[in-house]
């Protein structure tokens, strides 16, 4: 993952976070114990579930809900209440299906707003269909030659970014013309085998088209 | 059981209203004090940086809540330590409530110190921009089904997977499949809305 691409991560988070602190407190909004005990899983499952349900939409509570969730005494703490929550994306990678994280990696590495210096009605009149791989669901690659591939798009150049599932960024380069690019063997020394890789390629084409791919996964020798 | 924040006090806070409080007879000094260092340390913890100014205000109203229950016959000198955080947590929550309500909170979320002295001024632009797609993702969140929601809105707060499936009682592939659903309904949603790539 690219460093943009982990700067857009927290932007969403941020995004979220800012709107919220419009928010005013409802008579709806659960008591503070209410979402302690849900928090440390001491209330039952379907007022559990009533509780999130009222939090993720409340931005009051999402806060209340942060501060109680981070002070769980059941030694998953995640962070002191004090301090600001880390600029951490690995949550977004952590999500346990790489198809899940593949999903927020498209949704993510690729929003943007449209705005007139950005030529959004380019945007809006590029051309359909995404960028995809020429690589097998699924390969396994050695290190040595970890070498990713995707289809050409005619005069386009390309920009490749490579991330570990924990959102380590192992390569970022663009100006590509070729369509394939061999991830330094270097960077894939420290992993071990079978390590799930992440990576994403854009394209611009000469009319200033620009063409995201989902996010690909292949696997380490 | 649950209360209706509306019904609190919302103008006074809950340590100013009259009270019977517990006098000195009620609790040997040394206990009151240690009681008071207790909650002082769990205030500490729980409360954001940027509301350090009310932490001698939140100490006071956790020991008025722990009171209260030793006035009600409870044995407070029993309480598990889980407690006291839970007051210190009720005690800042109702705050931080009392205070937005007032509009008197800084635009900052939780755990983040306001804007002060040494940092970078905002970019206005930039900060609209972000409340906007703040608003759009919220706005796409309710459009989706309930366990999509559930799911997709754990995931924005930080949440893992694992923690999703813990807190909502679904099962790991269910989990993974309302993510993976509900994160293409929002990128749906937020491309319509404008956000595109």
């Amino acid at each position: 993952m690219s460093q943009a691409g982990a700067q857009l991560l927290e932007r969403l988070r941020k995004a979220l976070a800012i709107e919220a602190a419009g928010h005013v407190p409802a008579a709806s909004c659960p008591t503070p114990e209410a979402i302690w005990d849900v928090a440390h899983q001491a209330a039952s499952l379907s007022r559990r579930r009533q509780v999130v349900h009222h939090v993720i939409a409340c931005g009051v509570c999402t806060e209340a809900w942060r501060l109680a969730y981070d002070l769980r005494s059941d030694g998953t703490e995640r962070r002191a209440a004090t301090s600001i929550r880390p600029v951490s994306t690995g949550w977004w990678w952590g999500l346990a299906a790489a198809a899940a994280a593949v999903a927020v990696a498209g949704i993510l590495l690729q929003l943007r707003p449209v705005t007139a210096d950005r030529q959004g009605t380019e945007f809006r009149s590029a051309p359909a269909g995404a960028l995809s791989s020429r690589l097998p669901a699924g390969a396994t690659l050695p290190r040595e030659a970890f070498v990713l591939r995707w289809a050409r798009t005619p005069g386009a150049i390309y920009t490749v970014r490579v991330a570990t599932e924990d959102l380590t960024v192992l390569a970022a380069v663009s100006g590509l013309k070729a369509t394939e690019y061999q991830v330094p063997g270097a960077v894939l020394e420290s992993l071990p085998a079978g390590s799930r890789i992440l990576w994403q390629v854009e394209a611009v084409t000469p009319a200033g088209h620009r063409l995201s791919s989902r996010t690909f996964t292949a696997r380490l020798d | 059981m649950q209360r209706d924040v509306a019904m609190e006090d919302r103008d006074a806070a809950p340590w100013a209203r009259p009270r019977t409080l517990p006098t000195a007879g009620d609790l040997q000094a040394d206990d009151m004090e240690r009681l008071r260092q207790q909650l002082g340390r769990a205030v500490e913890r729980v409360c954001p940086r940027w509301l350090a100014g009310y932490r001698e205000d939140l100490v006071q109203a956790s020991l008025v809540k722990i009171l209260e229950r030793r006035r009600r016959g409870e044995e407070i000198e029993r309480l598990p330590a889980s407690y006291l955080w839970k007051v210190a947590y009720s005690a800042t929550v109702d705050q931080i409530r009392r205070l937005r309500r007032r509009e008197e909170l800084p635009m900052e979320p939780v755990g983040r110190p306001s804007t002060g002295a040494g940092q970078a001024p905002r970019d206005p632009d930039a900060e609209r921009e972000r409340r906007e797609l703040g608003r759009s993702i919220r706005a796409c969140l309710q459009r989706l089904s309930q366990r999509r929601r559930m799911v997709v809105g754990l995931a924005l707060i930080g949440h893992r997977a694992v923690e999703i499936e813990r807190l909502l009682g679904f099962g790991a592939k269910v989990v993974d499949n309302l993510l993976y659903r509900g994160l293409a309904d929002l990128r749906r949603c937020l491309v319509q809305k404008g956000w595109t790539p």
